[in-house]
């Protein structure tokens, strides 16, 4: 199989995408060529269908690559599409305009790039009735508009769901907030900045020389730029008078100096800067500082919203966690028809109805059928398990094989993962921030600089009380801490754009801070450590490779129909392979598959001459080894390895000959051993931690070399909780990397807690921080370039301190002037501003190519 | 040097609508996504039909 990367150990595919360039996730590089999500594999087979390919791939496309095909959702979740189109969501999430068209916004799971944004914008040249479709990319949000008489919104999510992207309902209200909040403090700041530009024009005129005498230019332009400034101080500086007389009301009750925040110096520089000013304005002699407090407030005001934007790049997914849980389910009513109906206006012992691939609404108990569930984002056990009535199941989970009815037991916020869920909005409060760098800073700094305005001030009015004013005052405006007050944000905000450019998404800057400090890393492993799904890892047949490629594909077919997760090993194998016929395929409960396939496809295949004639078909049986005996003893010994070294293996038989196992297991991330080992060598502690069993955990701890005594099986969530709750109570720093909401309770309990997810947004919420893309390569940049962020902000911190002493000894001096500060203050802030931008942080690898 | 009595107060006027235009383009939602147009642009003439936000 022909592979671009370097070390064909590693990947089959490539690890860069067929179509945009973009790094591809680990677990999509199995197909050649690879892609690094559904949009750009459907725009490449698009493409060449019409033949616009050729030359837009020639110089990308590998000899023998050919379109694997698209990869739709494997089936539309049902109750959602009831819920798209009944009354009570369009009268709760659309609007309707006066032609009729309706307007909603729908959450788009799994866009990435350009071809996806390109993909979906065909929608009204692909469906009638569309008239407006427009993707957000970086949110993830799709604006519709549609004429519901034509066209209905379940068509669009299906259509969607056919090149794999899975769609939720927007739900109102919950951004909204945050969206506002970024707009204000937008316009605040561009306010601000208009204002200082022509404020300092002024102030220009002043510093060249303008005369004080002749004309009356002169007071004109102070009177103008008071004018000005006025608005920039109600407008901007209100932003820090508020937080300043929180943080002053929080530190008197506590009688603590730590508790005073940045924003008081900064309010104080700001106030006693503007009322000097205004005070010489009106009284004629003295200097004005307008200019240097509006374009602080302004600066101040950049840095801030820097902040919040880099923050909420990565704060979206907290809406659609909110419609991870089916809002519609199928209730049995009197007559004993099935009625659509919203959950939460279900009761307890109602009777709902699931269908094969569908979530399950509510916690309950199995009434009838009997159907495998995979509850891994509950628990985090990678395979489905059997569900009887009289079982309890959960919500959240899904339903994999076969119809079932359930009685209602709780709905909503009481079901186990509305509990998860709980735990996590609980603790978003009081989830551990760290002892900020700036609000330390802060406290002693104010009370730093408030001494010495006291003792310039004692000193001045005994030597020369005429210049004790002034001098306080340029003390208090050139020690304003401008470029203070920007050296975390702006590092930070700059650390974690870079980041998110990564897949790396950083909702609290605390992130950076906690990863340097941990002591200790607690990793999950399904879908973290592993990729979370079953895949062939190995195959081991009698006769020579043509034969066993033969045999595995009859075996693949006789799979092909199969949902157990063997089954689905089966079919990623298969992917791009051409399948024989199989017929009276049989299901053998917990044992196996069995059926017969054509002599003609195994011809060439087993033994030539052996069973001559026969022109029947043979029987094949795929299944457990307490099924299936291998009667060679190469194969005993195979299978006993495979066991051994923690794979599930399989016998294949044909026509009552074993003549293959094959080893099927959750294969490790590529970089999961080099991850540990980069945690190890930074003198941090790795625990395994997983709901799988405890030899499973012993085995992969063992690959990727994690000591016996910290791999920890049969871990509930709780459990998970529970154990960095104990680490934390040890004096530990704890950092959780998982996936899934299984992990959510530990994730938030950990100092830092960071999701791998590719793709669903489940635990997304409770960490603090989250890799979308190549799983374990992004998480590994994260931990080497946190220190780094750290060290920036601390030359930043470093270089703003020793300004601020320079500034506050010449003012002491009293040689600091309003030019000086409207020269130095600018160019300190500037000299932040290029350290943050410079700072070598989350930038690509070479090493991967 | 009377005539800055009329320049400087119209400046701050054009300031003004400035700031105005600003102000409702952010109300309009101009600011919330920066990152698609520039992807959209490569569309050509692929792109959806544009509710004239450009020029």
């Amino acid at each position: 199989m022909p592979t671009t990367d370097s070390d064909p150990t590693l990947t089959l595919g490539s690890s860069e995408c067929a179509h945009c360039g973009l790094p591809v996730p680990n677990y999509r590089q199995q197909s050649v060529p690879s892609f690094c999500c559904n949009g750009c594999e459907s725009v490449y087979a698009i493409l060449h269908q019409n033949a616009l390919g050729e030359s837009y791939y020639r110089l990308r496309r590998s000899a023998s690559a050919l379109p694997t095909g698209k990869r739709p959702l494997s089936s539309a979740n049902e109750p959602l599409m009831l819920e798209l189109d009944s009354e009570v969501f369009a009268e709760k999430h659309t609007t309707t305009s006066s032609d009729g068209y309706v307007r909603t916004q729908l959450f788009v799971d799994g866009v990435h790039c350009a071809a996806c944004v390109w993909l979906i914008e065909q929608l009204p040249k692909e469906l009638n009735g569309i008239r407006f479709a427009q993707l957000n990319l970086p949110k993830g949000r799709l604006s519709l508009e549609w004429n519901p008489d034509t066209v209905q919104l379940s068509a669009i999510a299906r259509w969607l769901n056919k090149y794999g992207y899975g769609v939720l309902p927007r739900i109102e209200g919950v951004e909204a907030p945050e969206t506002r909040e970024e707009r204000r403090l937008l316009i605040r700041m561009g306010i601000c900045w208009a204002l200082a530009g022509n404020i300092m024009l002024l102030a220009f005129a002043e510093y060249a020389g303008l005369d004080r005498d002749t004309t009356h230019l002169f007071e004109a332009s102070r009177w103008v730029s008071l004018a000005l400034t006025i608005p920039v101080i109600v407008i901007g500086g209100s932003v820090f008078f508020q937080k300043a007389f929180q943080s002053l009301l929080l530190s008197f009750r506590q009688r603590s100096v730590r508790n005073l925040h940045m924003d008081l110096p900064i309010s104080l520089g700001i106030l006693v800067g503007f009322v000097s000013s205004a005070w010489s304005t009106a009284m004629g002699p003295g200097d004005v500082w307008f200019d240097s407090i509006s374009i602080l407030i302004a600066a101040l005001l950049t840095a801030r919203w820097l902040q919040l934007r880099a923050r909420r790049k990565a704060g979206n997914s907290t809406e659609q966690l909110l419609a991870i849980l089916p809002t519609m389910a199928r209730r049995r009513d009197v007559s004993g028809a099935w009625a659509a109906i919203r959950t939460d206006s279900l009761a307890s012992n109602d009777v709902v109805m699931v269908k094969p691939g569908e979530l399950i609404p509510v916690d309950g108990v199995v009434l009838t059928g009997s159907s495998l569930i995979n509850a891994s984002v509950l628990t985090g056990e990678s395979l489905p398990i059997r569900k009887v009535p009289g079982q309890l199941v959960f919500a959240g989970t899904t339903n994999e094989t076969d119809e079932i009815q359930i009685q209602v037991s709780s709905i909503g916020s009481h079901t186990s993962v509305g509990k998860l869920l709980s735990w996590v909005t609980n603790d978003f409060e009081n989830s551990h921030t760290t002892v900020n760098w700036t609000t330390v800073v802060g406290g002693w700094f104010t009370i730093t600089v408030l001494s010495l305005a006291f003792a310039s001030a004692c000193y001045w009015w005994w030597v020369e009380p005429s210049r004790m004013a002034p001098i306080v005052v340029s003390l208090l405006v050139i020690t304003c801490p401008c470029a203070l007050g920007m050296a975390a944000p702006l590092a930070l905000a700059v650390g974690s754009g870079r980041a998110a450019k990564m897949g790396v998404f950083i909702k609290k800057d605390a992130v950076f801070e906690w990863l340097k400090a941990a002591s200790t890393v607690v990793l999950d492993k399904t879908g973290t450590l592993t990729s979370g799904s079953m895949t062939i890892t190995e195959i081991i047949g009698t006769g020579t490779d043509a034969e066993v490629e033969r045999i595995m594909r009859a075996a693949a077919a006789l799979e092909a129909n199969s949902i157990h997760p063997i089954g689905r090993a089966f079919h990623r194998w298969s992917d791009g392979r051409v399948l024989p016929k199989v017929r009276n395929v049989a299901h053998v409960p917990s044992q196996g598959i069995e059926g017969f396939i054509s002599r003609e496809s195994l011809d060439e295949t087993v033994d030539g001459g052996a069973t001559t004639g026969a022109r029947k078909d043979a029987t094949i049986r795929i299944g457990s080894l307490q099924w299936i005996s291998l009667q060679s003893s190469v194969l005993q010994a195979h299978a006993e390895r495979l066991i051994g070294s923690g794979h599930i293996v399989i016998g294949i038989e044909l026509e009552g000959r074993a003549v293959c196992v094959v080893a099927i297991a959750d294969p490790l991330r590529p970089k999961a051993h080099s991850l540990v080992q980069l945690i190890k060598e930074s003198g941090k502690q790795v625990i395994l931690c997983t709901g799988d069993s405890q030899d499973t955990a012993s085995i992969v701890g063992g690959v990727v070399g994690i000591e016996p005594q910290n791999c920890l099986g049969n871990q509930s969530p709780t459990m998970k909780k529970e154990l960095i709750a104990t680490l934390i109570a040890q004096g530990q720093i704890v950092a959780m990397i998982g996936d899934g909401v299984n992990d959510s309770g530990a994730l938030q309990s950990a100092h830092v807690g960071i999701a791998v997810t590719e793709g669903t947004a489940a635990s997304r919420f409770a960490a603090d921080a989250f890799t979308t893309r190549s799983g374990l390569d992004a998480i590994m940049v994260l931990l080497q370039d946190s220190p780094k962020v750290i060290r920036v902000i601390n030359r930043n911190l470093v270089f703003s301190l020793g300004y601020n002493m320079v500034g506050a000894s010449l003012a002491f001096m009293g040689l600091i002037s309003p030019l000086v500060a409207a020269i130095a203050m600018p160019i300190s802030s500037l000299i932040v501003v290029s350290s943050s931008i410079a700072q070598k942080t989350f930038v690509e690898r070479p090493t991967s190519p | 040097m009377n005539i800055l009595y009329f320049l400087v107060p119209l400046a701050l006027l054009l300031a003004g609508s400035g700031v105005w235009a600003f102000v409702w383009s952010v109300r309009n939602g101009q600011f919330e996504d920066v990152e698609t147009p520039a992807i959209r642009m490569l569309f050509e003439d692929e792109s959806s039909p544009d509710d004239s936000n450009g020029t």
